[in-house]
């Protein structure tokens, strides 16, 4: 089969590579008909993340038809279309009792490398790196997906690819940053990142029942999509104007009560704070630039929350906890637990409240995943969110 | 980098296992010396499974094999007495007679391998309720009695270890989801990317059906309506 593969920095090449085979009672083998480039993918493209190899497939947010189970799977059957979380959970842990799926205990058989640089193991995903288990991933003709009885979601054919892929990460990811925020109409609501999870959290708050939402970003046509369509009531670019000062001011003073930031470890940001941490990162001495997370902590409302989305791999320095202990903020923070989200977003989905298809702005096929990649770092001809075909 | 790493700790705890045999052999056999056990090689892990049956499972010593990679097999020859067979590279496969030489039933298991084996072990394994769940939290010490070497003896030690680790992690596997997890890297023993290959190897034949809970956000057909639509609340209990 083909499928885009790691090779470097800023290098993936779409090879062929053998067939996935089942390798587990509960594996399940999928044709992937919808594949999309995630923003944390490009971490991965950059080279920023740790634990990657050569030959390994990328992608974790994916939907396909089922090709062949493995004798533990009862539920899904040939032919079937199913969504597939990009978090991989067993479902029989005490983590996924509780419902914490992306702390599943059993789901990472590399689980010994986060432990050392993380201090417990995290859970397995989809072509995210051999700190996640090495799994491979879903940007390929087809993909293995262990757990196959617990995991995937089947959808109604009637419902088109664009309105259900995101379901695989990004919408349940941006959803559960805004319910962290606990909103009610009172709040104020800024998102850090108008990127594709910004742009769904900007819509989440707002189907939460937010009324005023601020979106901050510094690339023009993101700030835009964010008002005309996820719900945006003010936006804020903050190379072209002071962020804390213009939180403040469009906050009378208060601040906003929550802050989602969607940004992760390659923020930008301005000043000698970025020239800092690029610096760090660069000489290696960093895996992150916590730029977000810090701006977010500084702005945020006495007592407020903020709720970190983004993508985060090491230690970070110059973190304000000062600011956080004594203004009393909550941080809430975690790889989704998607498979708590999967049914109840899309039920919104059906019922029109929720339809984050707006994001969509290119398909590609997957021999062009590479172009992909590269305009989406370089943010070009207005790229949003690129779904990928084979 | 990491996965490196655990290539080299392989191979070298493969070589060092082999090393240490072959010269614990010679050792023995010139010198006649006291086989010296050096500090335990210890591992926990916390299974989501009732302290009886964990104990049962892990009392039939044949089904290890399951889910500690190094064992080729241990073939239960009596009520108390077993033969354990491990793969060495080079050498090919060492065997060893062991006793159990306590059993407390759902509490422990304390085994030793008979005088003048060529792979002096003995290990005791613990199993003890988690608090306020029913859950088990399993201990085990491993020693490996290498004759009279202290720094052989240290290195098998300290290469032994992640191996022990590695085996609770694939016995809560086992216990909890039915079978150990392979990932396309994983499947593999030397470092290999996350892509499908032919020589992958696949889980242990054995399948232990456990259905996952019934998670009221993910199963089911479009159709249906979800089971729960609030936010799970981590703390609650699980009836």
């Amino acid at each position: 089969m083909r499928a885009n593969v790691w090779m470097g920095k800023q290098k993936v090449e779409v090879q062929h590579v053998p067939d996935p085979e089942i390798l587990n009672a509960r594996d399940a083998i999928v044709r992937i008909t919808a594949t999309s480039i995630c923003g944390s993918d490009l971490h991965l493209y950059n080279g920023f993340m740790p634990g990657m190899q050569k030959g390994d497939i990328l992608g974790h947010e994916f939907m396909g038809e089922v090709m062949e189970v493995g004798r533990g799977v009862k539920n899904l059957k040939p032919g079937d279309r199913v969504v597939v979380p990009f978090c991989i959970s067993c479902g029989n842990c005490e983590q996924c009792q509780l419902g914490m799926f992306s702390c599943c205990e059993n789901s990472n058989p590399t689980g010994f490398i986060p432990e050392k640089l993380m201090g417990h193991a995290t859970c397995g995903c989809f072509g995210y790196s051999h700190l996640t288990g090495g799994f491979a991933g879903g940007q390929a003709e087809y993909v293995r997906v262990p757990f196959a009885d617990f995991c995937p979601l089947k959808v109604d054919k009637a419902l088109s690819d664009h309105q259900v892929l995101f379901l695989s990460d990004i919408l349940p990811t941006a959803y559960m940053g805004a319910e962290f925020c606990e909103i009610n109409p009172r709040k104020v609501v800024a998102v850090f990142g108008a990127g594709p999870v910004g742009q769904l959290a900007i819509a989440s708050a707002k189907a939460l029942g937010a009324e005023r939402i601020i979106a901050v970003d510094r690339v023009p046509y993101r700030l835009k999509l964010a008002v005309e369509k996820a719900g945006a009531t003010d936006v804020i670019n903050f190379e072209e104007q002071p962020l804390q000062e213009t939180l403040r001011d469009l906050t009378a003073g208060r601040g906003p009560d929550a802050i989602i930031e969607c940004v992760g470890m390659e923020a930008t940001g301005t000043g000698l704070q970025f020239a800092y941490d690029k610096l760090k990162q660069a000489s290696k001495m960093a895996m992150d630039r916590p730029i977000a997370v810090r701006d977010a902590i500084m702005a945020c409302r006495s007592g407020g929350t903020v709720s970190i989305l983004g993508v985060y791999a090491g230690l970070v320095d110059k973190f304000p906890l000062g600011s956080l202990m004594n203004r009393g903020l909550t941080i809430r923070t975690g790889q989704c637990h998607v498979h708590r989200y999967m049914k109840p977003l899309l039920e919104k989905i059906m019922s029109g409240q929720l339809d984050p298809s707006f994001v969509v702005s290119h398909e590609l096929n997957l021999d062009d995943a590479p172009k992909g990649y590269d305009m989406f770092m370089k943010k070009q001809d207005e790229v949003m969110k690129i779904i990928l075909r084979s | 980098m990491l996965a490196k790493n655990n290539r080299g700790r392989w191979l070298a705890f493969a070589l060092g296992l082999g090393g240490a045999t072959a010269v614990g052999i010679l050792v023995a056999r010139r010198a006649k010396r006291a086989i010296s056990h050096i500090g335990p090689v210890t591992a926990t892990v916390t299974i989501n499974k009732p302290q009886q049956e964990v104990y049962a499972f892990f009392r039939d010593f044949s089904r290890l094999p399951e889910f500690m990679d190094y064992l080729e097999s241990v073939e239960v020859t009596g009520e108390r007495s077993s033969k354990w067979t491990v793969k060495v590279p080079v050498i090919g496969s060492v065997s060893w007679e062991a006793d159990i030489t306590e059993d407390q039933p759902g509490h422990s298991i304390a085994w030793q391998s008979r005088p003048g084996s060529r792979v002096q072990t003995r290990g005791v394994v613990r199993f003890q309720k988690t608090p306020g769940r029913d859950m088990t939290e399993v201990r085990v010490e491993i020693q490996l009695g290498v004759a009279g070497l202290e720094p052989t003896a240290a290195l098998a030690r300290f290469l032994a270890t992640p191996e022990a680790k590695g085996d609770m992690r694939r016995f809560k596997q086992v216990m909890e989801t039915g079978e150990v997890l392979r990932s396309d890297a994983s499947a593999h023993k030397k470092p290999h990317p996350a892509q499908p290959s032919r020589d992958a190897r696949p889980a242990p034949p054995v399948f232990i059906p456990n259905p996952p809970v019934a998670i009221k956000g993910a199963m089911g057909v479009a159709n249906s309506k979800p089971t729960v639509d609030k936010k799970l609340d981590a703390h609650e209990e699980i009836a």
